[in-house]
């Protein structure tokens, strides 16, 4: 009889280790998926109302280089057109590539980084769902944004 | 829905968090305000960063 008992706190507490070991790689997969990416810079060449933009970013991965255009003659409705994603072996090429683009040289009037989130309507089922969703994450994003001091 | 920031490279992922968890993620784009000057502006598509096409601010 005390050999059956200690053989089943034996066989419980095997199963509780095993429930530990497989929730702990799922936990890590959720952090892993972080991947920080850096703005290096940013240079603008103006043509009219196009602007030419190339925009380094850093991250684990390495440097990317992107290239877009911008078509401003309708500011309301700015045509971006991706051209490039170029990824960089290392920080001399990038300086390479920043002094071989001299002609970009225009850049922004300076104020207060604002960003402009927005979900497509195609998300939605209707219009109602559309404004309750809206306001609900407006409303998470900005306290995200607050609780990390990083602005509102 | 518009966000003044001091960080973008920290703002942008905490964006993305949240509207990962409500399952937008992949429905969204974030523009930055690029300032011609004082009341001048447009807005240059940061993600996804492969973005093609035009971003209406009506």
């Amino acid at each position: 009889m005390q050999q059956s008992l200690f053989f089943s706190a034996f066989l419980f507490a095997l199963f509780s280790c095993g429930q530990n070991f497989t929730n702990k790689p799922q936990q890590k997969s959720i952090t892993q998926k972080n991947v920080m990416t850096k703005e290096l810079w940013t240079l603008y060449s103006k043509q009219d109302t196009i602007f030419h933009v190339k925009r380094l970013l850093s991250s684990d991965t390495g440097l990317t280089l992107l290239s877009y255009d911008i078509n401003t003659s309708e500011p309301e409705a700015a045509s971006q057109t991706f051209i490039s994603n170029k990824i960089l072996t290392n920080e001399n090429e990038a300086t390479s590539i920043k002094s071989q683009s001299p002609n970009f040289n225009w850049t922004p009037h300076k104020e207060t980084p604002t960003l402009f989130v927005q979900i497509d309507g195609s998300a939605f089922k209707d219009e109602m769902q559309a404004l309750t969703v809206r306001q609900d994450i407006e409303q998470k994003i900005e306290t995200a944004l607050k609780s990390k001091d990083l602005g509102e | 829905m518009l966000y003044e920031t001091s960080d973008i490279d920290n703002a942008i992922p905490t964006i993305i968090e949240v509207l990962n968890k409500a399952g937008f993620d992949k429905k969204t784009t974030i523009g930055r305000r690029v300032n011609i000057d004082g009341d001048d502006w447009f807005y240059e598509v940061l993600y996804p960063t492969n973005f093609n096409g035009v971003f209406l601010t009506m």
